[in-house]
């Protein structure tokens, strides 16, 4: 039996890492060398200008690490607290004219904190024990959501500066001045630190919010109230936020929902730094990330191709440090919460999806106008991206948040090769080979660090990669669409072409579900160290699930491009690739029609805002549609098409009823003419109301099941006729020898 | 005799906490060796160590000859040798049936000749799996469970099976019928290693006992030998005269 014998260590694997970070960061300082000279002084700014960003960031990832230490959620949408946080506050300093330090009490002191206990309440402890993916995305949901209420309160084409703190003076260090307000932000970092260190350090609270973390119940059987602690934490995360907004607002200018929202990615980087749990060394890392951001701005410069990389910067620091963690080692205890797994599809249900896909589709063809049928076809697209996610996410419960990186890859390839329908297999092929790439260093992570991963891959990806000269600096137009001579260019037919490519698939994924490596990619989202005692090489099927997800989302984003007849670095977003996780997520992650709906959902908002009902009722529910979808994943983890398909089978008049309180909730926002988001509030208190009235009657409600009980332990239904219940007889002997192949081995 | 599992100057450290200090171990082909010893003794890191999830900081281990001390957990399973675990790790949301599957499915990787729905037929209706087959397993008992992963072992035709607290859960007469089968496999040449806390359980079916105490090996031999060491009667009756009350 001659096997090689795999190494389970490299001794100079951990070393490896951090050398080739520090000479790419020596190349690429010594390639962008602005030529300003070394000296005392340059020094010294660099030191001045750190600290203020230094402490912005820390502020920010104090929230982060408070509220994942005492809730284990980590909150994507910190940043956009903070953003919410800097328009209140802008809207009383500057608009009502209230007094600075009014304003700044109002925001810090009531707004933040109310904020925090509304979140908690309504969102967080409902997503707190849902799977890893539902709250990640939950907390995405949230971020689009706040994207867009500020968007509808404060229009994006207006100007919104705000003024330092302490007006336009300051003090002089070295021959550099230090303003007031950075001054202050520096101040508001140190005495942020000092007062949360002494919270939970010093105090119950903090001890029970350590305790809380680590198990919930046992800290509730010793007097812990759970609640109070989480709102606590997520009190505490809205004020670092809201902090971080205001003292951020005045550095950038012109206040951008986006950009602010945004900014978080720098105090992502930091919070991993302190491993999301030590508030120094999340200092630390604030303070070198302050230092290599100004470091940047102060000594290099960027042009070409690499204009872009400055704003990167953060991401791929972020990235470094999650490269900088030790390696993720195979976990033992038990396996972690999962969604339920569906049920295989039928072979009927399979049919009768084709046939409804294929009805509907011919159905659009003859009756929807071209800028409809231009919806359907860039929402066929998304849905093809967003199969890729089904085996990554859905089966081998891989979080990942940037399938617009991939489409992107796949956008590209498409265009490269041609453009043609051929060259959606060169494009699904090299981007698997893409997906194996990203595969690599998310071999070492596992869990959130990998989402994180993916979240700083999807922003370099937009900002740096796809921005290239040779890719998509500039928009690419592609030829109209034609298959062995046939034009299928015009929507109508690329809608049909699109699904066909959506249908086979999807078709080709039900089977790989149905096949042992399927059964593997699930195994090793239940229990790693069994896949692996079971013989499953891990490494190479993270690699194969990736490599996966890489072909069918790059196939989708040649779709995407064949379909619009361009490309370009704007279609491939993270922001975009965070909505239709989102949007995954919600209606079912393991399942491919959870795709095909997620990517139509989009396609339903929009058309209903421009043009099936135009005014201002649709075009709040358009940019509220993630508060909603937020809320429905809250109550729902394993997403809304499972959940239907169950109420169908199981209650088909409890679905009916909910289905026509929704509809009714809608005809009433939009006949009526409501006014935006009254519309919207009455609208989804109809539909909730005909949803809760049938929830009600149902058992489970499409909850998660309750954890399996500890210890199990004999008697109960389950138990009924299971079990070694009758003793060996020689037959039974015989029929196991058989299938062990002992038998073989005795007559040898 | 080669011994099919050795074990040798193995030594595992948790920061200050040594698990396992400098234990080796010797395991006969066909035999069945108990692994007993109090809690936090360092047993489940000892099958870590063997079963390639836990890094030791010093010895080795080899399997059948081979030294297997950097090989990853799939292939040590490749080289025959599988396990179940002390906290359940069942894959929860598959089927008994396909949990069983995956296990016949893996071992078909490296030999042609098995038939994984066969195989996984035959040992759900050895162990009376049949009226949960298609149930999900994490919706399923403990003891249940436990027979879930002890197909799934099975399945994989190991030459050396480790058992973490297999008759945990398991009713009385579960229990017998396990030994029973663990038996009758030991005799057919399969070799085990079990680590339990029932007394009656690991005397009646062991050939060979060792016991471990924070971390030391401190008896080793046959139960008739191992149940008179002054260490084992002060771990599990609180005297080394053997009164204990």
């Amino acid at each position: 039996m001659a096997r090689i014998i795999t190494m389970q260590r490299v001794p100079w694997g951990r070393a490896v890492v951090p050398v080739v970070l520090a000479a790419g960061l020596c190349l690429v300082a010594n390639a962008a060398w602005a030529g300003r000279p070394v000296t005392l002084e340059t020094v010294t700014q660099l030191l001045v200008f750190a600290l203020p960003v230094a402490g912005i960031y820390a502020v920010s990832a104090t929230g982060l690490v408070v509220v994942h230490s005492a809730t284990g959620i980590f909150n994507f949408a910190q940043g956009a607290i903070g953003m919410l946080c800097a328009f209140v506050y802008w809207e009383l300093s500057v608009r009502r004219d209230l007094p600075v330090w009014l304003a700044m009490v109002l925001v810090v002191a009531v707004f933040a904190p109310l904020l925090g206990i509304a979140l908690d309440k309504l969102l967080m402890r409902r997503l707190k024990r849902a799977p890893l993916a539902a709250q990640l995305v939950g907390t995405v949901g949230l971020l689009i959501a706040l994207l867009g209420l500020a968007t509808l309160t404060w229009n994006p084409n207006n100007s919104y500066p705000l003024s330092p703190l302490g007006g336009s003076g300051g003090i002089e260090i070295a021959g550099v001045q230090l303003t007031w307000h950075r001054l202050i932000t520096i101040t508001v970092a140190i005495l942020l630190a000092v007062a949360v260190q002494l919270i939970l350090r010093g105090t119950r609270l903090g001890i029970s919010m350590r305790a809380v973390v680590d198990s919930e119940d046992t800290a509730a059987l010793y007097g812990v109230r759970p609640a109070r602690v989480s709102a606590t934490a997520w009190v505490i995360g809205c004020v670092s936020a809201a902090l971080a907004g205001i003292l951020i607002a005045p550095e950038v200018g012109n206040m951008s929902a986006e950009t602010l929202s945004l900014l978080i990615v720098n105090a992502f980087a930091a919070a991993v730094f302190g491993r999301l749990r030590s508030l120094s060394m999340t200092y630390l890392g604030a303070l070198l990330l302050g230092l290599l951001v100004t470091f940047s701005s102060t000594f290099l410069q960027f042009g070409g191709r690499w204009a872009n990389l400055p704003n990167a910067l953060p991401a791929l620091a972020l990235f470094a440090v999650l490269l900088l963690l030790p390696q993720a080692t195979i976990r033992l205890g038990g396996a972690v919460r999962t969604y339920p797994m569906e049920r295989l599809p039928s072979r009927r249900s399979v049919g009768g999806g084709t046939l409804a896909l294929a009805l509907f589709v011919l159905l659009a063809g003859l009756l929807a106008s071209d800028s409809v049928l231009g919806r359907l076809v860039m929402a066929m697209s998304l849905a093809i991206v967003l199969l890729g996610l089904v085996p990554l996410m859905g089966w081998a419960g891989i979080p990942f948040l940037a399938p617009l990186a991939l489409a992107g890859c796949g956008g590209f390839f498409t265009y490269w090769a041609g453009g043609s329908v051929a060259a959606l297999l060169v494009a699904g092929g090299a981007t698997a080979v893409v997906g194996v790439l990203v595969a690599l260093p998310a071999l070492r992570l596992r869990d959130l660090y990998l989402a994180l991963s993916s979240v700083a891959l999807a922003l370099v990806t937009a900002s740096v990669v796809l921005t290239q000269p040779e890719i998509f600096e500039q928009a690419r137009t592609l030829d109209r669409l034609s298959l062995l001579g046939v034009d299928i260019g015009d929507p109508a037919r690329f809608l049909g072409y699109a699904a066909v490519v959506y249908l086979l698939l999807a078709l080709t994924l039900v089977r790989l579900r149905r096949s042992p490596l399927g059964r593997r990619f699930v195994a090793l989202r239940d229990s790693e160290a069994a896949a692996a005692c079971s013989g499953i090489n891990v490494a190479r099927h993270k690699a194969l699930v990736f490599a996966i997800a890489g072909a069918v989302s790059g196939i989708g984003g040649g779709v995407l491009v064949q379909g619009a007849r361009f490309a370009s670095s704007d279609q491939f977003g993270m922001i975009g690739g965070l909505a239709i996780v989102l949007s995954l997520t919600v209606m079912g992650v393991g399942t491919v029609s959870g795709a095909l709906a997620a990517g139509l959902m989009g396609a339903l908002l929009t058309t209903l805002s421009l043009e099936w009902a135009p005014g201002n009722f649709t075009h709040t529910l358009e940019l509220v549609g993630p508060a909603l979808a937020v809320l429905a994943l809250s109550d729902h983890p394993r997403g809304q098409i499972p959940m239907f398909r169950e109420l169908i089978r199981e209650r088909p008049f409890a679905f009916a009823a909910a289905t026509t309180g929704l509809a009714a909730g809608l005809a009433a926002g939009i006949g009526l003419g409501l006014p935006g988001s009254v519309g919207v509030v009455v609208a989804v208190l109809l539909a909730w109301a005909a949803v809760v009235v049938t929830a009600a009657r149902r058992d489970d409600g499409g909850r998660l099941p309750a954890d399996p009980p500890p210890g199990g332990g004999q008697g109960g239904p389950a138990d009924a006729g299971t079990g070694i219940d009758t003793p060996f007889t020689a037959t039974g002997v015989a029929m196991l020898d058989r299938s062990l192949g002992l038998e073989l081995e005795r007559t040898r | 005799m080669t011994p099919l599992l050795r074990v040798h100057d193995t030594t595992v450290r948790f920061g200050g906490t040594v698990a396992v200090d400098h234990v080796s171990l010797d395991v006969a082909p066909g035999s069945i060796v108990g692994l007993i010893g109090p809690n936090g003794a360092g047993k489940t890191t000892l099958f870590n160590v063997v079963a390639g999830i836990q890094a030791a900081d010093t010895g080795r281990v080899e399997l059948a000859g081979q030294d297997i001390t950097h090989a990853r957990p799939h292939i040590r399973a490749q080289l025959g040798l599988a396990r179940t675990f002390q906290r359940l790790e069942t894959f929860g949301t598959l089927t008994a049936r396909e949990n069983i599957l995956v296990g016949a499915e893996a071992h078909r990787g490296w030999d042609r000749s098995v038939q994984p729905q066969a195989v996984a037929a035959e040992l759900i209706d050895t162990l009376g799996l049949g009226p949960v087959a298609g149930r999900r397993a994490d919706s399923l008992p403990t003891g249940t469970q436990r027979l879930i992963e002890l197909g799934r072992a099975l399945a994989m035709r190991p030459q050396l099976l480790l058992l973490d607290e297999a008759s945990s859960g398991l009713s009385a007469y579960e229990t017998e019928q396990t030994a029973e089968l663990l038996r009758r496999l030991a005799g057919e040449g399969l070799t085990i290693v079990l680590v339990e806390h029932d007394m009656s359980f690991v005397m009646e079916l062991c050939d060979r006992i060792a016991m471990l105490d924070r971390g030391v090996l401190v008896a080793e031999g046959t139960p008739e030998e191992v149940r008179t060491v002054p260490a084992v009667l002060e771990a599990y009756l609180g005297t080394a005269a053997g009164g204990g009350s």
